[in-house]
């Protein structure tokens, strides 16, 4: 099961933490997956105004109104092109593509120890390299670079204008530590369409070394550990994406990324165990919401004792009180019947004083029962048989109801015609005939 | 019979939404009635047992095929009816292995990884609460109504 993951950023995103599943992402990713057919230089127009670089950061803050041409955040972080040394034309082609989607919506987060940086083998151009900026104007829209799944954070940014790792960031782990930025390297580097920043500021770079200290280190994914996790098929897509199974949102793949944090080994292995892992913990938190009581509770080894007392507890209470029904002579009236839903009980309709049904409290709780449904009002001392028949009735005339969303729901007593429905009765006849 | 075919094919009715107190509260009475029927008041513990195995038939159904627990539970019912504990207990060896213990509760639990063992067990504890909601509901409002 897939740990949940934001993964709908576009793989063409090349940043790092992401903290929240972007609101805008659809917009990105539709914006950013023009990108990807676009991948090859287009002999775009030169802009004199070069490529504004901005670093994705985790955080939904939208630049949906860089429309205005100004950038009201102070967290982000641009490029001038005329700061640039040599903006690609190529790249600003792509740049310019890019333009009337970016502004859709594209969503920026603020933190700065994430730079979006632009590789990626099936671009064919050289592309200086970005370097983290902090500029409170765009004057270009978002340049996001399709990686094909590296993952920068603003350590290895200096590992990007690396010539010699520019094939891929498979060198991530061993260059997660280093805390060079180097200067913005010319066009060597071969496939990144990396736009460097000579105008980087220094402050601004320790400023996104200190956030970075903050923060979870995360090393890139190199492609070794893509290949554990799934077969290499992905590789080759221009814009394909990661995903991460922790909290930081990464562009989405096809398959489950695990951002292998710092001092963590990186081999297959450990990397599925460590999605595993976070798998059996999510699931333990889920029990500690069912079980009562088990707040405090720390440890799985405590909170599995205890969920093995509640489990059998519950089934004693299920013994007891079925043996505590069969002597007990059950005189429902519709009243009490309506108790027996506690919650999410609703007043239908005049007609019917007391009939409150209702959904469980999955969210779909509307007043469905809006119509004058059932024209008997049941007399008092209603055995069970006729309540239950009565909740039949309710629930079949709830077919009537021409509401799409119980539609499904109102119709499973009379859709599951099949052994799965009746094989209630036939459980019980069963149960009568053989004991 | 073949349960698990047919209970395998039929589509769980809500498959976004949580099981239904409601469908519940509809399978269980109607089993109930159909218990309270059949069997002599004089047999309360037959009729018990009957009974118990109607909830948990009932919390089975409710909770679709796409359950393994539910689908253990039905194949249990169906292939064991002479046998007469649905959830057979036993006790669980703190000393041992918990996730042992666990298997054991939890119906359909010893063919399933650790990771699908909670998320059954998550479901089943879901569906259990609710059945003893109803229940307790039912004889709560059945003995405040007796004469």
């Amino acid at each position: 099961m897939y740990c949940g993951l934001p993964d709908q950023l576009p793989s063409c995103l090349l940043d790092l933490n992401w903290d929240q599943t972007m609101d805008t992402a659809g917009h990105f990713e539709s914006a950013l997956s023009s990108i990807a057919p676009s991948s090859q230089p287009s002999g775009s127009p030169a802009s004199a105004h070069g490529v504004a670089f901005h670093k994705l950061i985790g955080g939904s803050q939208s630049i949906g109104n860089s429309s205005d041409g100004t950038w009201p955040r102070s967290h982000h972080v641009g490029v001038r092109l005329n700061s640039l040394p040599k903006p690609n034309p190529s790249v600003l082609g792509h740049i310019r593509h890019l333009q009337p989607e970016a502004t859709g919506g594209v969503a920026v987060s603020t933190r700065l120890d994430q730079f979006c940086s632009f590789g990626g083998p099936n671009y064919g151009h050289p592309a200086p390299q970005f370097g983290l900026l902090d500029t409170l104007q765009m004057e270009l829209p978002l340049r996001l670079n399709v990686n094909n799944g590296e993952l920068m954070n603003a350590r290895e940014e200096s590992s990007l204008s690396d010539p010699t790792t520019r094939g891929g960031s498979s060198g991530g782990a061993a260059r997660s530590n280093s805390k060079k930025r180097k200067a913005p390297p010319t066009d060597k580097v071969n496939g990144g369409a990396i736009l460097a920043t000579s105008a980087m500021d220094p402050p601004k770079v320790a400023k996104e070394e200190d956030s970075d200290a903050k923060r979870r280190r995360s090393m890139v994914k190199n492609r070794d550990e893509n290949d554990a996790v799934k077969p290499k098929a992905e590789q080759n897509d221009g814009c394909s994406s990661n995903g991460n199974a922790a909290e930081a949102t990464e562009p989405p793949k096809d398959y489950i990324h695990v951002r292998a944090r710092r001092g963590q080994a990186t081999d297959s292995h450990s990397l599925a165990e460590r999605v595993r892992r976070e798998k059996i913990s999510q699931r333990m938190k889920l029990l500690q919401d069912l079980v009562p009581g088990c707040n405090k509770v720390t440890g799985k080894a405590v909170m599995l004792d205890e969920i093995i007392i509640y489990v059998q507890s519950l089934q004693r209470q299920v013994e007891f009180l079925s043996m505590k029904l069969a002597t007990v002579n059950p005189h429902l009236d519709f009243n009490n019947l309506s108790n027996l839903l506690p919650k999410d009980v609703h007043q239908t309709c005049g007609a019917m004083p007391n009939s409150v049904y209702s959904l469980e409290a999955s969210g779909v709780t509307p007043p469905y029962i809006n119509q004058p449904s059932l024209h008997c009002i049941l007399p008092n001392g209603m055995e069970i048989d006729r309540s239950a028949d009565l909740l039949g009735s309710t629930l079949h005339q709830n077919v009537n109801t021409h509401q799409p969303l119980l539609a499904g729901f109102a119709n499973s007593p009379s859709q599951l015609g099949n052994f799965w429905e009746d094989g209630l009765q036939n459980v019980s006849q069963m149960d009568i005939g053989h004991n | 019979m073949d349960s698990k075919s047919s209970a395998c094919s039929s589509p769980n009715p809500n498959p976004t939404l949580g099981p239904s107190k409601l469908m519940l509260a509809f399978r269980f009475l109607r089993a109930l009635s159909l218990v309270r029927r059949t069997t002599p008041a004089s047999s309360r513990t037959c009729r018990g047992r009957r009974i118990e195995r109607a909830a948990y038939a009932s919390m089975a159904y409710t909770a679709g095929a796409s359950r393994a627990w539910s689908r253990a539970v039905l194949r249990r019912l169906h292939h064991r009816a002479r046998r007469r504990a649905v959830a057979p207990r036993r006790l669980s060896t703190t000393a041992g292995n918990r996730a042992e213990a666990l298997r054991r509760l939890v119906p359909g639990g010893g063919g399933m990884d650790y990771c699908t063992l909670l998320e059954e067990t998550a479901d089943y504890i879901k569906c259990l609460s609710m059945q003893v909601e109803l229940m307790q509901g039912i004889v709560d409002s059945a003995s405040s109504y007796g004469p």
